[in-house]
């Protein structure tokens, strides 16, 4: 069920009372949500609903059995069934194609003579985000951080909580776990601004990415056909559409589960604002780089073992993250492209030239801090190409043809796939975003607007709504999955 | 959760407010509003049509004005199907209470809403119509749950063309009227078919089963047309229902099978069934009285009017009084003959210039509606092979700019339309015969009106100057 679907209108409500009908029975309650968590994943598919039933007997049993094990050895075997049943399961659905196209490939490049083939498989939807959920639950069990629940059931809707099931953020059991041991009253005050997030997160899809996407899918579907200025503003198109996409998906998982009483990490801190890589990497898909952070740069050494260890830690992290993107080639070039410009900020960090001076001073400046911004920006779109390319050789084609510059004419801006008032409705709600990233960064929107007259909140209400529901991307035309759901 | 709830429901109150509010400016403009908007004049309303295209190609009110001093109105939609009639109909019987209602009806009346087009025409049918209880059980119980708002609200389904409230269409509400015949409802174009059309449409029958394998109507078909009986019933208002001449029925099984089974059910219900194609031979009906071989043009809807106006006047025991028609401003040729108040310009020739007209003998402007003119020409032969007719007109700098999506041929900032009008397009009302030329613009924005006649070897031209024209 997609959050932007007739379907999610018509289930949330009706959930939604049900919910606060049954709140104060706890075990009631999280039977519910278990229900209505697998009603919603089953509505896609509900083969692949026994796939997280299975995952998360397998860490539910192997969490207890971790922490009555007597032995080191005892607890890594049981560590490595769930790491080999979770992974396996991710790298059968996921990197299967994958791995044997690649076999394939490099079998006959060295000279053997071997038939493509690919397997015929369904990649489950929000496989990669249930399995690193659940893998946080046995591995800080195993590190000693985190006790093993005693009881199925919170444990079986802390894996399926539908809001951020299918794609994230990815929770930690240490975070969410506990939350499905507690009762919540109703509080207005955290509905409404649940409701407001969803409401945010719903414009970011359906008013941006979705509009946006229609001029990327048209660019990068047939990129030879276009050069310059076109494919530039393709790229830049595509930063906000997979920016507004995720960033709205997230918004919507975190502003339902809060009107439910729970709470979700924050996934995004305005991304774009980043003044280098690694910051940007503190602003973007938090929970997945802080996921890497804990599970596979820290346990590889993390900075410990001397820079370039270090470097090389933060380039394997990368790798592995375009990796869990996709299993294909050009995730694998983007996570490079992050992880070379990360080791470079770091080492770039370490010099005495850029902690003093007039590059210090200037980074510092108004000016430099904009100019950081800018730079920044340019590098997250260069790497987006090869994120957003179908293939390596459209990458390719894309990076080289964009310095092909041409004139720049209205048939050449209009003729990508958005009409004039489609494009200039795109760039305007696009700076709107902006601006009140900005200001709510500066000031925080919610507290100010909260302070507004009644009559001034309804207007924005309902204003809202219908912008969403006339500039809103739905119906035949409109593209409709998020792009995460792939992942 | 109670304050939630309430606020919510408040909410979505002001929401749905505001999607109808806003409906008209997503909706395409199209003749279905206009048609509607006949509903608010305050003369009374006598007969009502309901139906399809073949409704609103067939019967033309102008006639049974005036033969039968009726005033009468043509709600016949493209495509139109059952539910919807029957929607139409509750909506028009809330404004009006007509002496009798005449529903077309024929094979599609009961095909539903089977592909997208004819979902799209019936929908921009009922875009037009208020959002009501009947409305939204009618398309709950048609179509599937998630459907619903968006076929409610116009506003929802055709969000995407929000670029279009910029437009001139949507916010003047032009419809186009050149060349077609139009008047309360009635719609068609004065054109006849080629001998192209005809092959293509016998080519499309050729290997179709033509056994005759009757069928009795089904139970859901039934109850269609006792939902919509029941409409009139509730308010003791006759119904007559009749099936218009198409070729369509002598070449296809399946529609004669129907017309059998139509006919046969309302017999056993009692309601009377008037069945052109049985008779179109007989009243005088053939090849140049249909602009496609599914329809009538406007020539051949004067014959089929005519012979139901008899039909209404042998079986409905009312008091016709033709010599105070009720509406006669609009009705063309009583006004054009009598030279009254809507004729703004009328022009008798001379022998002479008849003769090198080709044998016009008048011509006149007709005023049928604020911005819908007709050119209208009454002629001294009773047949004329083809007679080219150009009509050309200046328009102001500030009009032209409002035509940027008009189909119209611009030159030179002229607008140029032309027309070869033929046998086609030639009425006999009462022993004389007149070509018609209807054309839509609004008539301060025109500053002269040229017309050529004859070809190009022998055109004679005369100017209808905006001066002459009267205010």
């Amino acid at each position: 069920m997609l959050f932007n679907s007739f379907d999610f209108a018509v289930f949330f409500p009706i959930f939604f009372v049900l919910y606060w009908v049954v709140h104060k029975k706890l075990t009631l309650r999280n039977v519910f949500l278990l229900l209505s968590s697998y009603v919603f994943y089953a509505w896609w598919d509900w083969r692949f609903l026994f796939l997280i039933i299975f995952s998360s007997v397998v860490d539910f049993v192997v969490g207890g059995q971790i922490e009555r094990a007597k032995t080191k050895s005892a607890k890594r075997t049981l560590l490595i069934v769930s790491l080999v049943t979770n992974l396996g399961l991710l790298a059968y659905f996921k990197y299967a194609n994958f791995f044997i196209d690649s076999f394939i490939n490099s079998f006959n490049f060295l000279g053997g003579s071997l038939d493509s083939f690919a397997l015929n498989i369904i990649l489950p939807v929000g496989i990669s985000f249930y399995t690193f959920q659940t893998l946080s639950y046995t591995i800080d069990i195993y590190r000693g951080r985190l006790k093993p629940v005693k009881e199925w059931l919170p444990f079986f809707t802390f894996v399926a909580f539908f809001p951020q099931l299918v794609a994230g953020p990815i929770e930690r059991a240490s975070h969410l776990l506990p939350q499905f041991y507690k009762k919540y009253d109703f509080d207005y005050d955290r509905v409404k601004s649940g409701l407001l997030l969803a409401l945010f997160g719903l414009f970011k899809k359906m008013v941006i990415a979705d509009r946006v996407a229609i001029l990327v899918n048209q660019v990068y579907n047939n990129p030879g056909d276009y050069s310059g200025h076109e494919l530039i503003i393709a790229t830049v198109f595509f930063a906000f559409q997979i920016y507004c996409d995720f960033s709205g998906y997230s918004d919507i998982a975190i502003g339902i589960s809060r009107t439910l009483g729970f709470d979700l990490m924050k996934n995004f801190k305005s991304p774009y604002f980043s003044r280098s890589i690694t910051e940007f990497w503190r602003r973007w898909h938090i929970s997945l780089s802080t996921w890497f952070r804990d599970y596979v740069y820290i346990p590889l050494g993390g900075s410990r073992k001397g820079n370039y260890r270090t470097y090389a830690n933060l380039f394997i992290v990368f790798l592995v993250s375009g990796l869990w993107h996709g299993a294909a080639i050009t995730f694998i070039i983007w996570g490079a492209v992050h992880g070379v410009f990360i080791v470079v900020e770091k080492i770039l960090k370490e010099t005495s030239w850029t902690q003093a001076g007039t590059v210090a001073k200037f980074s510092k400046s108004y000016v430099g801090q904009l100019f950081w911004m800018l730079f920044t920006f340019v590098i997250v779109c260069f790497a987006w190409i090869f994120f957003r390319a179908n293939s390596f050789a459209d990458s390719l084609s894309v990076v080289l043809n964009s310095f092909q510059f041409k004139t720049i004419s209205k048939k050449s801006l209009f003729g990508m796939g958005l009409e004039a008032p489609e494009f200039k409705a795109a760039l305007v709600f696009i700076a709107l975003l902006l601006l009140f990233e900005a200001f709510h960064n500066k000031f925080g929107a919610l507290r100010i607007f909260n302070k507004q007259f009644i009559l001034l909140r309804w207007a924005f209400y309902i204003i809202a709504i219908f912008v969403i529901i006339i500039f809103g991307m739905y119906g035949d035309a409109a593209p409709k999955e998020f792009i995460y759901f792939q992942f | 959760m109670v304050k939630l709830a309430a606020k919510v429901l408040v909410l979505i109150g002001f929401i749905v407010l505001a999607l109808n509010f806003l409906g008209i400016y997503f909706i395409e403009p199209s003749l279905v509003e206009k048609k509607l908007d006949y509903l608010d004049n305050e003369s009374p309303l006598d007969v009502a049509f309901f139906g399809s295209s073949h409704a609103h190609s067939s019967y033309d009110p102008r006639v049974i004005e005036a033969e039968l001093g009726l005033n009468s109105l043509n709600f016949g939609f493209h495509a139109q199907r059952f539910e919807i009639t029957q929607l139409i109909a509750t909506h028009v019987l809330e404004k009006k209470q007509p002496k009798l209602a005449i529903i077309d009806i024929y094979k599609n009346s009961f095909l539903g809403f089977s592909d997208s087009i004819t979902l799209g025409l019936n929908l921009k049918t009922i875009d037009n119509l208020p959002a009501s209880l009947n409305k939204v059980t009618l398309l709950a119980s048609t179509l599937k749950a998630e459907e619903v708002p968006f076929l409610i609200w116009p506003t929802l389904r055709n969000h995407a063309k929000w670029k279009n409230l910029y437009d001139y269409d949507a916010n003047r509400r032009v419809y186009k009227f050149h060349g077609q015949e139009n008047f309360k409802g009635f719609q068609s174009q004065n054109n006849c078919f080629n001998r192209g059309v005809w092959n293509t449409f016998v080519a499309k029958y050729k290997n179709r089963n033509l056994k005759r394998e009757y069928k009795d109507l089904t139970k859901e078909e039934k109850a269609l047309i006792e939902n919509l009986i029941s409409v009139f019933s509730n308010k003791n208002i006759p119904i007559l229902f009749v099936n218009a001449p198409s070729y369509v029925n002598d070449y296809d099984s399946s529609s004669r099978r129907y017309t059998m089974s139509i006919k046969n059910y309302l017999s056993a219900r009692g309601y009377p069934f008037l069945d052109f194609n049985k008779i179109k031979d007989s009243i005088g009906l053939n090849k140049t009285h249909y602009r496609d071989p599914n329809h009538l043009n406007g020539k051949g809807a004067y014959i089929v009017t005519k012979y139901l106006s008899e039909y209404i006047k042998r079986n409905y025991k009312w008091n016709f009084n033709t010599d105070n028609r009720i509406d006669e401003k609009s009705n063309r040729y009583i006004h054009f003959e009598n030279e009254l108040q809507n004729v703004l310009y009328l022009k008798e020739f001379n022998p002479y210039e008849n003769e090198v007209l080709q044998g016009i003998v008048k011509v006149g402007i007709y005023q049928l509606e604020d911005d819908l003119y007709e050119l209208i020409f009454e002629t001294k032969k009773d047949s004329i092979d083809t007679l080219k007719i150009k009509l050309s007109y200046l328009i102001k700098d500030e009009e032209l700019s409002y035509l940027a999506f008009d189909k119209m041929n611009i030159i030179n900032d002229k607008v140029r339309y032309f027309d070869i009008l033929t046998q086609c397009n030639l009425y006999r009302y009462e022993e004389k015969n007149y070509l018609v030329f209807p054309f839509q613009h609004t008539l301060p924005g025109i500053n002269d009106l040229q017309l050529e006649v004859g070809d190009k070897l022998d055109t004679e031209l005369f100017v209808i100057s905006s001066d002459s024209l009267k205010k």
